[in-house]
């Protein structure tokens, strides 16, 4: 029973990390329909200014993170206004294409400018491990998903309860509606990419310590499981991103833990066929099948 | 006339139908570039003939020979590819992965049995197939986005796989034993190449048949409208399900090329980033073009067998190449002389214009859109 | 409208028509075609005379690329050999490819170096899966291999003509980290191994030595998350863990241990037990155990350290003295001294006939004899500690 309830706290940390990257890509699909495969390597982008700040520059940890999650926001509207702004009137496939394209740029990008060899990032809360009898989870992976709640939390206050958010929503919603009553798509389209990109940067620079080193394409698995983590709880959900996200973490470290830590992507893979088979539109989702 | 932004919207708004209805050739011969046809021609001809003669030129230096087959390969897996995404409107970021099937699959029949070459080959492409079967099965009621979701981890799940079973060697992989018809042995450079180059031509051949028939017009119209197309009598889960095993058989021939090129199959061979190489080739080469993949796929191996010094180069060159044909030049590389001569066509009636301070109508629009349409319905 | 339609089947027959054509060509051009690959010819063996060239294939980047300091010890050590006049009036030459760990891309490289870069002979090679790939184009042209970079069982235990092992064999090894397992009464032992050759060897020759592992779980080396195998071990209350794999993922598993606040003895090989997992696992690495065939490095009483230390510093002052330089010195070493022992014109029969003379050659990391019917690399193996920074060396 310990090594069942050691395993669920230790897949806390990771599924803190897929959780916060699957709300990322949840922010930018509800207001413009595209899943952003660029997301990761805009993130690793961000991941890569915190280790630039904090190692080359010399700043404080808490700084260099504050600075680069900004600039991550900024890259994430610029993102929007430069590229995908233009392609809003054709079909959705040429987004998601384009994404891909900035996906590719990017993480060569990154590549060129900050090499392949891999750069430490330091835990955000290090010290001595929580223990609870036989059980352990380290500092950084309780804050991890406490981070992810909370943060889930307040998006959900900001959307549901606040005018800004009623605004988003009316966009998601039905965009030429929301137009005729005066808000401005262009701007909450903006603002959710520039969101999600620094959401998806806090996530990148949390998972690098666990990730053997901050590369240019370390942020390629992570994707995959939220992705997963996303198609799991509905792509347009938050509250789906976060539990997906969760669950995605527990049950991959239990598989890991009770069988083999070795077919992580194949369980995931399987998994994301199984929900597009089952129930496409995920556990909170909606408007997933094709109808006419 | 110059792109302008309007004109990007235009030109951006339905990517995939104009490029595929700008594909007819010569079939609208009142231009001002009269003689086009011939020139396609002809420049099909210098293709084909200075493909045929590169080993004779080349033949004895290893590495080269092992980059044309290799672009060969990918070409053939370009082709596959384009044939779901340009004419099915399919995405799928997981090629890579239908390639490994069908290298392993080479690899481990040809290391425990003893078919003939040919046999091996076929094997590859219908086991190949089978899996994009497979996949294609649950893919049939999804929407875009959740398919490219699906086939990246279809990409990612097939090398970890390969990498557990021991039934594919593992971290080590498997040898590829050699392959031999008579006296030709296939794992030698410059039978391989014809052999690659055999097998791109069959491809080709094969999916512009395939286009032209009924078959075809109903894949078109799974891509203009998947709503719409059911009303037309269309069983669009069939047409998904069909060009996912078609793209998926292609692939595997061309993966057993890739492995008598390697003489090695092993899992590393076969990660994300190869995937997002044959997505980029296909976008970058043309979409929907019948050379466009090809084109893309040596293109893109040149670019990246020069970039290999500068890590991450060859990357940032793919992605601003597939950014800038979905911005600026929709109809990818093999559209690229077209609009090279309309730029000069416009310069020149420019020059016209300052230097004879006459007016001239404009240069014809080569391939005016409602004409393009028109036409293609016929 | 039926006209264009013929029209684009017709346009089907250009590439049709150049299958066939290819079809042709191929029977026509095929066979002769082949006669072009590059065969080992007298004249292109490497060997001019000015230069003896060899070939490397080792990870210079990736998670295997500290391994990649082993072309250092390779080049220190040539180095130094050129500048007291070099072998049979000849200069050492060194052309080492990046191999990124992988062995497709290490079968490429070795095609480059024998086809177009014609080297004498391969030194150094890194790595038991990407050796298997090196062999597979090595064999065949007759080109041998000195200092492969591993103790894989395929290697070491079997005889290979053109193989000239350097390491300790893996089996060796391993029984030198279950025997001491045994001698520190540790009651349950777990076993963390590399899912390939390397891994596999290892632990096969723990299980020799008469060791019952309590746990043995694989992993694959681009693993980084080892949360789960620490809780594994955790739950199963081991006294002690045979750590067999390579640094990166030594050091994720070990900070995973300090993560579940666990602290068994731990054992490793000698692949992952160095320097720099005092700074990566700060936690778990000190008070650590591993084999070593090549003496710590700050024992420079020893003559050879002090050969190496002094030949790194003067030819290679930028690149680290690390364990991973004394094994590409330690290979180099015995590369050389095949050549020197060559009785004749150097072809790479009459090298392969010098390496099977040699007899009790003392190398950095030990003494190695070869035979015509044994090619097994450095025999004796020893225990060290990590303790206060250094690799030191237990007694008894």
């Amino acid at each position: 029973m310990t090594l069942f309830l050691q395993l669920v706290l230790s897949g806390l940390g990771w599924g803190g990390i897929y959780a916060l990257a699957a709300l990322g890509l949840t922010l930018i699909y509800k207001t413009s329909n595209v899943v952003n495969f660029a997301n990761g390597a805009l993130a690793t982008v961000v991941s890569m200014l915190v280790w630039t700040l904090h190692t080359s520059v010399g700043m404080p940890i808490a700084l260099s993170w504050l600075l680069a999650v900004a600039a991550g926001a900024l890259l994430g509207a610029l993102t929007d206004v430069m590229f995908m702004r233009r392609l809003r009137s054709a079909a959705i496939i040429v987004s998601i294409v384009m994404t891909l394209g900035l996906l590719l740029l990017f993480e060569g990008l990154t590549g060129v400018i900050w090499g392949f060899e891999p750069k430490a990032v330091p835990l955000v809360l290090n010290g001595p491990v929580i223990t609870y009898g036989s059980l352990a989870i380290s500092r950084n992976n309780l804050f991890i998903a406490g981070l992810t709640v909370v943060l889930g939390l307040v998006l959900y206050v900001f959307y549901e309860h606040t005018r800004p958010g009623l605004a988003v929503r009316a966009v998601a919603e039905d965009p030429e509606v929301a137009m005729l009553m005066g808000i401005s798509r262009r701007r909450v389209v903006t603002a959710s990419w520039a969101a999600g990109v620094a959401i998806a940067g806090a996530a990148a620079t949390l998972a690098v310590p666990a990730s053997g080193g901050l590369t240019p394409t370390f942020m390629e698995s992570i994707a995959v499981y939220a992705f997963a983590a996303s198609v799991l709880g509905g792509f347009g959900s938050l509250l789906g991103a976060v539990v997906g996200g969760f669950l995605i973490g527990i049950v991959t470290n239990l598989v890991a833990g009770y069988w083999s830590n070795n077919l992580q992507l194949t369980l995931v893979f399987a998994l994301i066929v199984a929900v597009l088979y089952i129930r496409p539109e995920g556990l909170f989702g909606r408007r997933a099948r094709v109808r006419v | 006339m110059r792109p302008g932004t309007r004109e990007v919207d235009r030109l951006s708004k339905s990517l995939l139908r104009r490029a595929a209805d700008r594909a007819g050739p010569g079939s609208r011969p009142a231009s001002w570039l009269a003689g086009r046809r011939i020139a396609r021609l002809g420049t099909s001809a210098v293709v084909v003939i200075a493909a045929l003669l590169f080993p004779q030129f080349e033949g004895g230096n290893i590495p080269v020979m092992f980059l044309a087959t290799t672009a060969l390969t990918y070409g053939l897996v370009a082709i596959a590819l384009n044939l779901l995404m340009g004419f099915g409107g399919q995405i799928s970021i997981g090629h890579g992965g239908f390639l490994a099937v069908g290298a392993f699959t080479t690899a481990i029949v040809a290391t425990h049995y003893h078919f003939p070459p040919i046999v091996v080959l076929l094997l590859a492409g219908l086991v190949t197939g089978l899996v994009g079967f497979l996949l294609g099965l649950p893919a049939g009621r999804l929407r875009s986005h959740y398919l490219a979701v699906a086939t990246l981890g279809f990409g990612v799940a097939v090398p970890e796989l390969a990498l557990n079973m021991s039934l594919t060697g593992g971290f080590t992989g498997v040898i590829m034993p050699p392959q031999q018809v008579g006296s030709i042995q296939f794992n030698t450079p410059v039978p391989l190449y014809y052999l690659a180059l055999a097998l791109v031509a069959t491809g080709m051949a094969a999916v512009i048949s395939l286009l032209a028939s009924p078959t075809g017009r109903r894949f078109r119209a799974v891509r203009d409208s998947e709503e719409i197309a059911p009303a037309l009598g269309v069983n669009v889960p069939l047409v998904k399900l069909t060009l996912f095993s078609l793209s998926a058989f292609f692939t595997g021939l061309a993966g057993y090329v890739f492995a008598l090129n390697n003489s090695i199959v092993e899992y590393s061979q076969f990660d994300f980033s190869l995937s997002l190489f044959f997505f980029a080739a296909v976008i970058v080469g043309g979409l929907a073009s019948t050379w466009g993949p090809l084109v893309g796929a040596i293109a893109l191996v040149i670019v990246q067998q020069q970039t290999t010094s500068l890590g991450g180069l060859s990357e940032t060159i793919l992605g601003a190449a597939v950014v800038l044909v979905l911005l600026v030049v929709p109809g990818g590389l093999v559209a690229l002389p077209r609009l090279v001569l309309r730029l000069a066509a416009w310069v020149w009636w420019m020059a016209q214009r300052v230097l004879r301070r006459r007016t001239l109508p404009p240069p014809q629009d080569p391939v005016p859109a409602e004409r393009a349409m028109g036409a293609s319905e016929g | 409208m039926y006209a264009f339609r013929v029209w684009r089947l017709r346009r089907s027959w250009v590439p049709a028509g150049m299958a066939l054509a290819t079809v042709l060509s191929v029977a026509a051009c095929g066979s002769s075609g082949s006669s072009s690959s590059g065969s080992s010819s007298a004249t292109a063996n490497g060997v001019t005379s000015s230069t003896i060239t060899f070939g490397q294939t080792v990870p210079k980047t990736g998670p295997a690329a500290l391994y990649g300091e082993s072309t250092a010890g390779v080049q220190a050590y040539f180095d130094f050999v050129n500048a007291h006049g070099g072998v049979k009036g000849r200069k050492l030459k060194l052309i080492s490819l990046n191999d990124q760990y992988e062995p497709p891309v290490a079968l490429q490289d070795t095609k480059t170096l024998v086809f177009t870069d014609h080297v004498f002979a391969e030194v150094a090679v890194n790595g038991s899966a990407t050796t298997e790939a090196n062999i597979t184009v090595l064999d065949p042209n007759n080109v041998p291999l000195v200092g492969p970079q591993t103790g894989a069982t395929i290697f070491a235990g079997t005889f290979r003509k053109n193989l000239y092992n350097v390491w300790p064999a893996y089996l060796v090894e391993g029984r030198l980290l279950g025997a001491f397992a045994q001698q520190q009464h540790l009651a349950k032992v777990g076993v963390l191994y590399q899912n390939d050759d390397f891994g596999k060897s290892l632990l096969q020759g723990v299980k020799n030595s008469g060791l019952k592992p309590a746990m043995a779980i694989p992993y694959d080396p681009t693993q980084t998350d080892f949360s789960a195998q620490a809780a594994q071990f955790k739950s199963a209350k081991v006294n002690a863990v045979i750590i067999l794999a390579i640094p990166v993922p030594t050091t994720d598993f070990l900070n995973a241990l300090a993560a579940v606040n666990f602290k068994p003895v731990r054992i490793m090989s000698q692949v992952s037990a160095i320097p720099q997992q005092f700074q990566t696992a700060p936690q778990d690495f000190p008070g650590s155990f591993s084999g070593a065939f090549i003496p710590p490095l700050q024992e420079t009483s020893d003559p050879q350290v002090k050969a190496f230390l002094s030949g790194m510093s003067t030819y290679q002052p930028g690149k680290p003295p690390s364990v991973f330089a004394a094994w590409g010195w330690t290979e180099a070493q015995v590369a050389v001294a095949g050549l020197k022992a060559i009785k004749g014109t150097i072809t790479r029969d009459s090298y392969e006939a010098a390496l099977n003379s040699l007899s009790n050659l003392a190398t950095l990391g030990g003494a190695i004899s070869y035979s015509s019917t044994s090619h097994t690399g450095i025999k004796h193996m020893f225990i060290v500690e990590a303790k206060n920074g250094q690799r030191v060396r237990m007694t008894g």
